[in-house]
């Protein structure tokens, strides 16, 4: 039995692992909560909506007999993934969908407690709430309890994304509670004092905070009361607000990388070709596409598995789950992501979020057009490339690109040519000793070289 | 502003809060859902008075929106909304008719993705 690290917070219960199955154990204080979540029909509807993510009662053992009162199976979700892992779109999409349920919850007689972006997962090509336990009986009068930190979660960094920089999601990543108010009021740039979501929500609650710092609650309440419609209202005036942010694409820098390739129309349906054969062999329950643009070669290699499609570029992971949410896709994740710099353990221990390779590992990795962008722009020795790819999964689909290849040329033109061991022979070598090259083919019309590798055993 | 403010006999109940809700978030809650609350009130107002006079109102408010996509899906009686298509060409969110704006007699702009949607001529 192992106690999820993430999951200590709230006193109503918390999620365990036993066996490689996920419980989640429900405290006595929570009956009551729970009895309503379910008995109100709002489990039910959520679960429909595919707002939340459906479990069963279990007779399992619970971890904590003393407080039980039940222990769930919840449905697993097939990757975790963290806010600083999504695109503008994706936060978005989750932000709504957390304002969504509050609405659901209120006309059902409860109220979410909490409002962490960390509750929201992908689950069925949508964002959903994975806490069953963020549910409390609403009580009339009373304000909503996660209203700020529905603004440090979502509301704070969508609007630092799309009115100054979408590069300041990543902010997400240093304030693990979202976004300090008074941070975010002093970044965005002074017009959004002229919307008024944005100048209610954030800059005048930011001067609130500050001004009511060392207020006990019930002095900054003084008796007041919320009616429910007057609630309604907030969350409206909320949904609005999140509504009203675009990321307005057009302007960025990273615009038009995307039409200049340099393959022929041929190479690129041999390297497609390849992709598909390879992938159908193996039946990878979950593919990793590191660099994985707008997620081509994800869709090919995913089959009736679950493909996590990472890449550095926020346009074009924005791109891809625009792309996903048409097609209404349930199998493909596109997450933001530095292959340089991946997403760390963060929080209380190192073990509220976890790492990328903790999340791991991957039947499939697919590493296609990024071996000259971590040995080249990264200065990576092909044996630190080979070292961790070993240690992400166990299949490896990998291109290497020759160094006469203009992507390559383009990359070595603003520097010093210092990679001579830059060569075809020199991979091979230095992924041997971590894998088993399986097949080797060269990309027609191409220079271009694509391989099936197995990592070693350590019998191998 | 302090017109919003409850009735002050409340008795202030002790809920079981395991999340700091920042006592400036709440004071700061309090003032807004009351002008929210009042702009719903007013503007659910407005349109009586307007139904009353026999004006068609284009752009029926969720006042009443449960936020049931599958009952948001229906049209609903609001003119426009017989002609919308039932998902945005762009990204394929259900259209719902009470969100869209208007851009023009055939043209509306998705709530969701903010591309411009069609409207079906009959």
């Amino acid at each position: 039995m192992k106690k999820l690290g993430a999951s200590f917070r709230d006193p109503s219960g918390f999620l365990f692992t036993r066996d490689d199955v996920l419980y989640r154990q429900v405290n006595q204080v929570y009956a009551p909560d729970y009895a309503r979540l379910m008995d109100s029909g709002l489990y039910e509807k959520l679960v429909k909506a595919g707002l939340l993510v459906p479990h069963t009662e279990s007779d399992a053992k619970p971890a904590d007999e003393k407080n039980a009162f039940k222990v769930l199976r919840p449905e697993r979700v097939p990757f975790i993934s963290y806010p600083y892992e999504w695109s503008f779109s994706q936060l978005k999409d989750a932000a709504l969908a957390t304002l969504s349920i509050q609405k659901r919850a209120l006309k059902y007689g409860l109220s979410l407690k909490d409002a962490s972006a960390y509750n929201i997962q992908f689950f069925n090509g949508k964002p959903a709430l994975v806490d069953t336990l963020s549910f409390e009986t609403y009580q009339e009068g009373e304000p909503w309890a996660a209203y700020r930190q529905f603004c440090q979660h979502f509301l704070a960094p969508l609007a630092l994304m799309a009115a100054r920089d979408v590069r300041l999601g990543q902010m997400l990543r240093i304030y693990i509670d979202g976004i300090p108010l008074d941070l975010a009021s002093r970044l965005l740039p002074a017009r959004t004092r002229w919307t008024f979501g944005l100048y209610a929500h954030i800059h005048l609650h930011a001067r609130a905070q500050q001004r009511y710092a060392d207020a006990s609650l019930d002095e900054a309440r003084a008796g007041r009361t919320i009616k429910k419609q007057a609630l309604l209202g907030l969350v409206n005036s909320l949904e609005r607000a999140v509504r009203k942010l675009k990321w307005k694409t057009k302007k960025t820098e990273w615009g038009d990388y995307y039409e200049a390739t340099n393959y022929t129309e041929a190479a690129f349906a041999h390297k497609k070709q390849l992709v598909t054969e390879w992938a159908q062999r193996i039946r990878p329950r979950l593919v990793w596409d590191l660099g994985a643009n707008t997620g081509v070669f994800s869709r090919l290699a995913v089959g009736d598995g679950y493909a996590a499609a990472f890449d550095v570029d926020p346009l074009a992971v924005e791109q891809d789950w625009l792309q996903v949410r048409k097609e209404k896709r349930k199998n493909i994740l596109p997450l933001v992501l530095d292959l340089t710099n991946p997403s760390p353990a963060l929080g209380w221990d190192n073990r509220e979020r976890e790492s990328l390779g903790q999340r791991g590992p991957a039947g499939l990795v697919l590493a296609l057009a990024l071996i000259h962008h971590l040995a080249i722009s990264n200065n990576l020795p092909f044996a630190r490339i080979a070292e961790s790819f070993a240690g992400l999964g166990e299949w490896l689909v990998i291109e290497f690109v020759p160094k006469d290849d203009s992507q390559v040329q383009r990359l070595l033109r603003s520097r010093k040519d210092i990679f001579g061991e830059y060569t075809r022979e020199a991979f091979e070598a230095a992924f041997r000793d971590f894998f088993k090259i399986v097949e080797t083919r060269q990309v027609q019309d191409s220079a271009r070289w694509m391989y099936l590798m197995r990592k070693k055993t350590a019998k191998e | 502003m302090f017109f919003l403010a409850g009735p002050l006999l409340f008795v202030l109940t002790s809920l079981p809060l395991y999340l700091d809700p920042s006592s400036g978030s709440i004071l700061l809650q309090l003032l807004i859902a009351g002008l929210a609350g009042a702009g719903l009130f007013i503007s659910m107002s407005w349109k009586r008075i307007k139904r009353f006079f026999g004006r068609k109102v284009e752009n029926e408010t969720e006042d009443d929106d449960d936020g049931d996509e599958e009952e948001i899906d229906k049209p609903r009686s609001t003119k426009l909304s017989v002609h919308l298509p039932a998902k945005c060409p762009t990204c394929g969110t259900a259209v719902r008719p009470n969100e869209v704006k208007r851009l023009d007699d055939v043209t509306v702009e998705c709530q969701y993705c903010g591309m411009p949607i069609k409207v079906h001529q009959k």
